[in-house]
């Protein structure tokens, strides 16, 4: 499927050119996508795919670790964008002054390899990429004798996936509230945040559910935006939706959204890749579950788009049709392929 | 309340008061593109990332050639056709129970209260039939759900099911018109956006050039970024910062970098930017809310200018004074630190700043310029020199004449005198004995003679006065108590103070055309220079007839003497 050399499906390497081509096709993938806030922030991800990129570490770091199951950067990529920009400005400290380096490097290749390592960091001090993880929480109302806010976060799930988890909550009094507020600033209480973290990769109904049974809180809506999988042209072939890539430089991304939320007025499956969470219950359990339903007022939709190169757009249209579901697919633009592209538009 | 944005089935069924309700809330937008700014926030409100604006205006199909046509034949501008102009964005959309519950009700939006939006009213979308368009069609789908509203004239609306899935919403406003009026209405609508969406922090593009930025308070002629201070919290970005020179001071009040209001600052000099999801406007958007939070606001912006932009201004001016910056740079940060010293004191910080330096380089804090204002101890010269050297030596601020602006600041507002007026220092004349003779010569034919009318005059010396940033270049000579030392120029005085005691030292001016013109003189007439000297040293006694006669009748003895030695 791809010329680029890969090590294999559990650790996928993709070393200097082979990385830089991914990088360029995932961001163009990304951009193409069209974002918006109910997924992890498109700018933020294509900010940190560049910061991986060897334009700006310039060849300081020789390969790049793919997780091939989300088709993403590894978590200890990510990782490494985040701790190097942390430790910018330490690091640059301890270098000596960029003009001197570079009067230095020609002659002796320690001061050559310091030269790229200022340019790196001041690179990332100037214009750090946003985290691609972290937790927010906004206030919405104040309810006496609750408040109501929206709790946002982002995080790189257990498969690998960029996943954005939105949820809109009413607390209200309570022994242990989820929501610690002080006047109008208001913060997430340890156990809101374990929760979150443990269960943000899943079901957007099933946590919904679990939420709504703590004690004094009500949910009006849970919403997980989720990017990924992407399958750039480096990705070795790999059996499932991948398949669906056609031609050497077929590749595609999907980007799914799955909400519960109290305001919907019916529930709508859109995804052609997954099913409601009702539809895998026993019938004992299905019962339950419906009374939880009518109880908590909520419905289910989801949906997802994709973004697909030409050549392999008729057989992901052609799996949304044998789904029954209508989905926006973004074309590739022959533009935003090209690794020269940087920041690819 | 009803929906006055009716099917067009049910055209004609509507309540006239709710018809009214919705006249009067279109009318409201005294500008008919503040639309832009309504479909903007919606965009923002739906969670898209960027929003794409764009015109197209499409000509009409050729008329035939018998209908009659008011254009001006052949004129390009006339050319009737239609003009779309278009918002997308990629925000979660609509489906059918919003278009019908939310999208079509006028105050119906459950936005209201929820801080995290930025709309309120439900009465957004309806602000695109001010511009009296023709329609206005809109594409929306959300979970695989699609709709196109088409709104007609009249404001009725058809909803219809499209089969191709949608993403976010696209709006389009159709409006005839001809060419030339469509490029005009072009040009505004790009106006209009940068008007009302400055700071937005998605990506807001015109025809694809983005047409956002970050909050700013940069010059709008030049871009460059003036001194500021800003402050940022969760809810609140402030920027507060001096007005560019040449513009008007302005505050401006944005909710997510959408514009609430501009008006004129309150604050002399000052030009503020505060952006908060807190602030709102008024329902008929002429004016934000003014209530605890907008107060609260305004009270950190004066506390911001007051202080922080103070120690900024004077941290600016001083670290740019460290690094020998051109005076181009200098002088507008020090005429800003002296509008800002006459409004008012400065924080004792800013006071401690080294934001004046002295002739000879010295970097003088605020507190001890405006001491020695007091002290009448500063001045100003126009370059540096041995004078202002001595100066400084004992205690006295010399500036050069480039920061008389803050001098005059700090000297309740009157200019310090230049130092060259009220002080002298002679230089002595070079030591080599060719040029030294003659004026040997006419030194001591000068003392003989003045001793002689009774004059006070210890001796006589040869030095300079006219060298660059000297005082009294044009005087023949001075009278001083410690030759070639500095001197008040008040204590120098020639003409009747020689005649009374104590005795001091001429010092010659060697500059001067006319000492020039006596020296070559004194070698073989030295009695004649030194009369002509006497005189220009005491000609403003006045010098009496009788003074006169006897300098002359001194002289002629001298040198009959001398010839008959």
């Amino acid at each position: 499927m791809s010329a680029a050399p890969v090590s294999g499906l559990s650790d996928c390497t993709l070393q200097e050119a082979a990385a830089e081509s991914y990088l360029a096709h995932a961001a163009a993938l990304v951009r193409q996508a069209r974002l918006g806030a109910q997924f992890p922030s498109g700018r933020a991800v294509v900010a940190n795919l560049e910061a991986l990129s060897a334009r700006c570490h310039r060849g300081l770091y020789a390969q790049l670790v793919v997780e091939p199951r989300s088709g993403l950067p590894a978590l200890k990529e990510w990782t490494r964008v985040r701790t190097d920009t942390q430790l910018a400005p330490q690091v640059l400290a301890g270098l000596p002054p960029q003009e001197q380096l570079a009067a230095r490097a020609p002659h002796d290749p320690v001061y050559g390899k310091q030269l790229l390592k200022g340019l790196y960091f001041s690179a990332l001090a100037r214009s750090p990429p946003p985290p691609i993880e972290q937790l927010a929480v906004a206030l919405q109302r104040l309810a006496a004798p609750g408040v109501q806010v929206q709790v946002t976060l982002d995080k790189l799930d257990a498969r690998g996936l960029l996943v954005r988890c939105m949820v809109e909550l009413v607390q209200g009094p309570s022994p242990r509230p989820l929501i610690e507020r002080r006047g109008e600033q208001v913060a997430a209480a340890p156990e809101l945040q374990a929760l979150l973290y443990r269960r943000a990769g899943l079901d957007a109904e099933f946590l919904f559910i679990e939420l709504a049974a703590q004690p004094g809180v009500r949910v009006r809506r849970v919403c997980v935006g989720t990017i990924g999988p992407l399958y750039p042209p480096e990705l070795p072939a790999q059996a499932g939706l991948c398949e669906l890539r056609r031609g050497p430089g077929g590749q595609l991304a999907t980007f799914s959204i799955d909400t519960a939320a109290c305001d919907l007025a019916v529930d709508c499956n859109n995804d052609p890749l997954a099913d409601l969470l009702g539809q895998h219950l026993s019938t004992t359990g299905r019962a339950e579950y419906e009374e939880a339903r009518q109880r908590l007022g909520y419905r289910v939709t989801k949906d997802r788009k994709f973004v697909v190169d030409g050549e392999s757009l008729p057989a992901v249209t052609a799996l949304c049709q044998d789904a029954g579901t209508r989905n926006v697919i973004y074309p590739l633009r022959a533009a935003a392929l090209g690794p020269d592209s940087w920041p690819p538009r | 309340m009803a929906a006055p944005l009716r099917p067009r089935a049910s055209a004609g069924a509507t309540e006239s008061g709710a018809e009214d309700a919705l006249d009067h809330l279109v009318n409201q937008f005294a500008d008919p593109l503040a639309f832009l700014r309504e479909l903007v926030q919606n965009s923002i409100d739906a969670g898209s990332a960027e929003v794409e604006v764009r015109c197209e205006f499409t000509p009409a199909a050729a008329a035939p050639a018998s209908a009659p046509s008011s254009a001006a034949p052949g004129s390009p501008g006339e050319t009737p056709g239609t003009l779309i102009i278009g918002v997308d964005d990629w925000g979660s959309g609509m489906d059918r129970r919003i278009i019908d519950h939310k999208l079509t009700r006028l105050f119906s939006s459950d936005k209201e209260g929820d801080r995290t939006q930025i709309g309120k009213f439900g009465i957004g979308f309806v602000s695109v039939f001010a511009l009296r368009p023709d329609a206005v069609c809109l594409d929306t789908g959300r979970a695989g759900e699609s709709w196109r509203v088409l709104f007609h004239a009249d404001r009725s609306f058809t909803r219809i099911r499209l089969t191709e899935p949608v993403e976010g919403t696209r709006i389009q406003v159709i409006k005839a018109m001809t060419q030339g009026e469509a490029a005009e209405l072009t040009q505004r609508v790009k106006q209009a956006l940068r008007f009302y969406c400055p700071h937005v922090r998605i990506e807001l593009r015109f025809a694809g050039e983005q047409v956002s930025g970050p909050l700013s308070l940069a010059d709008p002629d030049t871009g460059e970024p003036p001194i500021q201070v800003e402050e940022r919290e969760p809810e609140l970005h402030l920027l507060v910062g001096f007005t560019a020179p040449g513009q008007p001071d302005r505050a401006s009040y944005y909710n997510r970098g959408l514009t609430l209001l501009e008006e004129p600052s309150q604050l002399a000099g000052i030009s503020f930017k505060i952006d908060s999801p807190r602030l709102a406007h008024t329902l008929s958007r002429d004016a934000v809310i003014k209530d605890k939070y907008f107060q609260q606001a305004l009270a950190r912006v004066q506390r911001l200018s007051g202080g922080p932009l103070l120690a900024h201004l004077t941290a600016t001016l001083e670290a740019e004074l460290v690094a020998a910056a051109p005076l181009g740079r200098l002088q507008p940060l020090q005429e800003l630190l002296a509008t800002c010293w006459r409004r008012g004191p400065l924080p004792a910080e800013c006071q401690a700043r080294r934001c004046v330096r002295s002739a000879q380089g010295v970097l003088v804090t605020l507190r001890s310029c405006r001491s020695a204002a007091v002290a009448q101890r500063l001045f100003l010269v126009e370059q540096p020199s041995l004078l202002t050297q001595q100066l400084e030596s004992r205690g006295i601020l010399v500036l050069p004449s480039w920061q008389a602006e803050l001098a005059s600041a700090l000297n309740e507002d009157r200019e310090p005198p230049h130092a060259t007026r009220f002080y002298v220092l002679p230089l002595r004349a070079p030591s080599d004995a060719a040029a030294t003779e003659p004026a040997d010569e006419l030194r001591s034919a000068t003392l003989l003679l003045l001793r002689g009318v009774g004059a006070a005059v210890a001796a006589v010396a040869l030095g300079h006065l006219d060298y660059p940033g000297a005082a009294a270049p044009s005087q023949p000579a001075v009278a001083q108590d410690k030759p070639f030392e500095l001197s008040a120029l008040r204590d120098t005085a020639l003409g009747a103070t020689l005649l009374r005691r104590p005795p001091r030292t001429l010092v010659l001016n060697g500059d001067h055309a006319a000492v020039r013109a006596l020296l070559p003189l004194s070698r073989d007439e030295p009695e004649l220079a030194a009369y002509t000297m006497a005189k220009l040293c005491l000609r403003s006694a006045p010098l009496s007839p009788e003074l006169d006669g006897r300098l002359l009748k001194l002289a002629l003895e001298h040198r009959c003497r001398r010839l008959s030695r």
